[in-house]
């Protein structure tokens, strides 16, 4: 499954806020709308909480691209 | 003969010099560079004999004022301007050709023409810098500094931002075409969502790949919005004018590039209220109106109406209950994270503190110290004081003290005692018992 993008997610949520707001959905989407809204909030925090910054160095070689992870980029001079 | 006022005099000079000469050619060495915080450039002209002083005015925006530097040969051409208050003249400068190293100079105004004529620069064609980018693609050199100042404001307003960095040689030769390979294949890989094309201050020749023509044309031709951000604030490149968005420094860039979490975190939570809110008030209407509904059709109704209406609620309930747990559920966990990265924040406020904590028992001991000699000479008055009032200190003084015998009663009044009554006198050192002879009363003295 693909996952969803964080700017996707964060519109989605602001609609779902909304037509609770103006009222006129049915209790049964509401909950459902309810629902979906939480696991929204529970995607973006967790995203928004992420300990590190994840810095990842791309070379592209005979067989295609190669992604491995930077080292911590050390002061020099 | 006659006398001048200084401002006739000044009148009449400068309305010499400037009738003589029309705008004029002048070459020479700038020096004594100093742009002004107004955006006009002042500076001096000079040769091996004489210095001239200029002034480029801001309007005069022909001029790219970040590729003048001290030592570079120009011929600017100009009026000549006497400024009365200051007592000097100046030239004020229209144009400015350099020569000798001035050469960059021109080249970079004539790729800046020759794109600018193509449509690279239209503002039509600039697109927009994702609000949201995940995958940021850098194109820069991997160990330099820029990478760095980039990295340490994403880690301060975004962490969950992926930055790939295609490491690239950024001064010297082969920079550009390294440059422009960088940004054509992040586009090939396209698993980005914004590309920062970036490095750190540097000298006019450092900084020069991102004024070729190649470097120019791969940004215009990326697929992915290109944020460029080269050298300092004054450093404008033909990269700048090609790119989508143009950032003063790497780490302005990355302000440009990523809102700050902090905010975002508090907009979530603003959202949750509102959901929450908004379901909660639902549900109470809904009870209520069941309610009624119920008083009012139950008695005249079949009883299933009523129990429809039951298991309708209960259903309700049910739904509710999971709702409410899952929302439970989703809070520890949101708990859970919070208080790891609180532990995390406290470890590191614990260091801090520790050492501040350790100063501060320092400091406490030594006011305890003092405080503490300051009491005890407090104590010792108080002493010294107390044993003036003490009865002993008194008897050394002459006085005796009477006690009646046998109940050894200290006697103050002669009242209390009767001829033939036995008493015993306490004298500083020693007593001695006797026998009343003669009882005086007070009022008989």
């Amino acid at each position: 499954m693909k996952e969803i993008k964080f700017e996707d997610a964060l519109h989605r949520l602001e609609e779902i806020v909304k037509e609770l707001e103006e009222g006129d959905v049915s209790l049964d989407d509401a909950l459902k709308l309810f629902e979906e809204g939480q696991g929204l909030l529970l995607f973006l925090r967790q995203k928004l909480n992420r300990a590190e910054v994840k810095i990842k160095e791309l070379t592209k070689t005979d067989e295609g691209f190669l992604l491995k992870d930077a080292v911590e980029t050390k002061e020099t001079g | 003969m006659r006398i001048y006022t200084v401002s006739e005099l000044t009148r009449e000079i400068k309305n010499l010099i400037e009738a003589s000469f029309p705008p004029v050619w002048v070459e020479g060495e700038i020096t004594d560079l100093r742009p002004a915080r107004s955006q006009h450039i002042y500076f001096s002209l000079k040769d091996e004999y004489a210095i001239l002083s200029c002034i480029i005015f801001k309007g005069d925006q022909d001029i790219t004022a970040s590729l003048i530097k001290n030592g570079m040969m120009v011929r600017v051409y100009g009026e000549l301007n006497l400024y009365e208050k200051g007592g000097r003249y100046s030239l004020l400068v229209r144009k400015l050709i350099p020569f000798g190293r001035g050469d960059l100079y021109i080249r970079f105004e004539e790729l800046k023409k020759k794109l600018g004529e193509e449509g690279l620069f239209d503002p039509s064609r600039k697109r927009p810098i994702p609000t949201f980018p995940e995958r940021i693609g850098v194109v820069t050199a991997l160990h330099g500094a820029a990478i760095r100042d980039l990295a340490k404001i994403i880690k301060e307003r975004m962490r969950w931002v992926e930055l790939i960095v295609r490491d690239t040689k950024v001064q010297g030769v082969g920079a550009k075409e390294d440059i422009a390979q960088a940004i054509r294949e992040l586009n090939e890989w396209g698993l980005c969502d914004l590309i920062i094309v970036t490095r750190g201050g540097g000298s006019i020749e450092e900084l020069w790949p991102f004024n070729e023509e190649i470097v120019a044309r791969a940004i215009y031709e990326s697929k992915i919005p290109v944020l460029s951000a080269v050298g300092h604030e004054i450093d404008y490149t033909v990269a700048d004018f090609v790119a989508d968005a143009r950032a003063a420094t790497p780490s302005a860039a990355g302000e440009s590039a990523v809102r700050d979490s902090r905010e975002l975190l508090l907009n979530l939570s603003n959202m949750e209220k509102h959901i929450y809110n908004a379901v909660a008030g639902r549900v109470r209407n809904l009870k209520e109106r069941l309610l009624s509904f119920e008083m009012s059709y139950g008695l005249s109704r079949p009883c299933n109406i009523i129990y429809e209406r039951q298991q309708w609620a209960d259903e309700l309930g049910r739904k509710l209950d999971t709702v409410i747990q899952n929302l439970i559920l989703n809070i520890n966990t949101i708990l859970l994270s919070l208080s790891t990265s609180i532990a995390r924040e406290r470890r590191h406020l614990l260091e801090k503190t520790t050492t501040a904590v350790n100063n501060l028992d320092e400091i406490m001991k030594e006011r305890f110290l003092h405080t503490l000699y300051k009491k005890r000479q407090v104590v010792e008055l108080l002493k010294n004081r107390l044993s003036d009032l003490s009865p002993i200190s008194v008897l050394e003084r002459g006085y005796s003290i009477c006690f009646k015998l046998p109940e050894e009663k200290v006697i103050s009044n002669s009242i209390l005692l009767n001829k033939d009554d036995k008493v015993k006198i306490q004298f500083s050192k020693g007593a001695v018992e006797a026998k009343v002879r003669k009882v005086i009363r007070a009022n008989d003295q």
